[in-house]
């Protein structure tokens, strides 16, 4: 009884933490999700299904240092709009692989080592936002595909599928950019 | 270019694209969801909480939870102290006892190779002046008497049993001395 009073006593204070990070942001979110959606019922739901997505995996929104929890739950928002809106003109974008692609590629696996800072940022910026959100929470974040997959409310196999296609396409920009 | 490069790139990439400022209008949210954002906080607590049982090994445990616990602990102890929870025990060659504050168990040890059945029976050579016999019964493995005085209600018992049969007593031993005689 007493370590679980002791428990709640720390997730009060992580709870004080996440419902701080909220309020502090609030108003960015909405207007992110007003944006996009240009309703404001709409707008408040993104919100609420990004955050419900964000406690999914309490432990991992606790491992972002706070200066770069901002972006994450930008992610999250963005993806919750875009799934939004794929509704709405009922279009699926979706489509899984017959053969599940290996997720252990890594920038080594792949000749990335010859592409510059430069070339590298001016792809990144060229890439599909599914791709890059999805990139961007495997390194930076350090989801496993499984997480990813639950913030992203996409299958395993489609974030596998993006990780590598990310990885190739930055091989053919380099062999592009090199003719 | 090295992964930790790769992972600096994306970083900033990251935060070129999903940093939002500070200077957007504030938004009245409605009822509605402010009610359903703190459910999702309440969700959150729970899975916090479940996250916390399945993963935190005890050599992790922050220093101020271990702390709280060696308070909650030593208040625990204090208060057992105080209630006067000490049990004492000990052992003779015939009898083992636990003594508790109101009460002493007395239990036989070495039965074995013990008669079953009473061979001599033993009386008190000597009763204290007002003592009179108040009851008696007997069986084969057991001798009970009661000698009472009638003026001040007190008593004295005596009993004899084979040890196979001694039973296990709860004797009251509150105010007065507990003594084994050879």
């Amino acid at each position: 009884m007493i370590a679980a009073a002791l428990a709640v006593l720390e997730t009060n204070e992580q709870r004080n933490e996440l419902s701080e990070f909220y309020e502090e942001n609030k108003n960015r979110f909405f207007s992110i999700a007003f944006s996009k959606l240009h309703n404001r019922e709409d707008a408040e739901d993104a919100i609420q299904e990004a955050f419900l997505r964000i406690v999914k995996y309490p432990e991992k929104f606790f491992a972002i240092s706070p200066h770069k929890r901002q972006p994450y739950a930008v992610i999250i928002i963005r993806n919750v709009i875009f799934d939004m809106l794929i509704r709405k003109s009922k279009h699926n974008f979706d489509e899984l692989p017959e053969e599940l692609p290996d997720d252990r590629l890594s920038v080594e696996n792949i000749a990335v080592g010859r592409i510059s800072a430069e070339e590298l940022t001016a792809f990144l910026e060229k890439l599909p936002e599914a791709k890059l959100q999805t990139i961007i929470l495997k390194t930076v974040y350090n989801l496993n595909c499984r997480e990813i997959a639950g913030v992203l409310g996409i299958s395993e196999a489609a974030v596998r599928k993006r990780i590598s296609d990310v990885y190739k396409l930055i091989n053919d920009y380099k062999r592009k950019e090199e003719k | 270019m090295s992964e930790t490069e790769f992972n600096a790139i994306l970083e900033q990439v990251c935060a070129a694209n999903y940093y939002v400022p500070a200077d957007v209008p504030e938004h009245r949210f409605s009822h509605r969801h402010n009610r359903r954002m703190k459910r999702i906080f309440k969700l959150y607590e729970r899975n916090v909480r479940k996250t916390c049982a399945d993963n935190r090994p005890k050599a992790q445990r922050p220093k101020r939870l271990t702390l709280k616990y060696a308070v909650v602990l030593a208040a625990l102890i204090f208060l057992a102290a105080l209630a006067g929870c000490t049990v004492a025990y000990f052992t003779s060659q015939d009898f083992r006892g636990e003594v508790h504050k109101e009460y002493t168990r007395i239990f036989p040890t070495n039965t074995e190779n013990c008669p079953t059945a009473i061979e001599e029976k033993y009386y008190l050579p000597e009763l204290p002046e007002g003592f009179e016999v108040y009851e008696a019964e007997q069986t084969s493995f057991n001798v009970y008497i009661s000698y009472m005085n009638y003026s001040n209600r007190e008593t004295i018992i005596f009993r004899q049993f084979v040890k196979p049969e001694f039973p296990t007593m709860h004797l009251n031993t509150e105010q007065c001395d507990f003594q084994e005689v050879d």
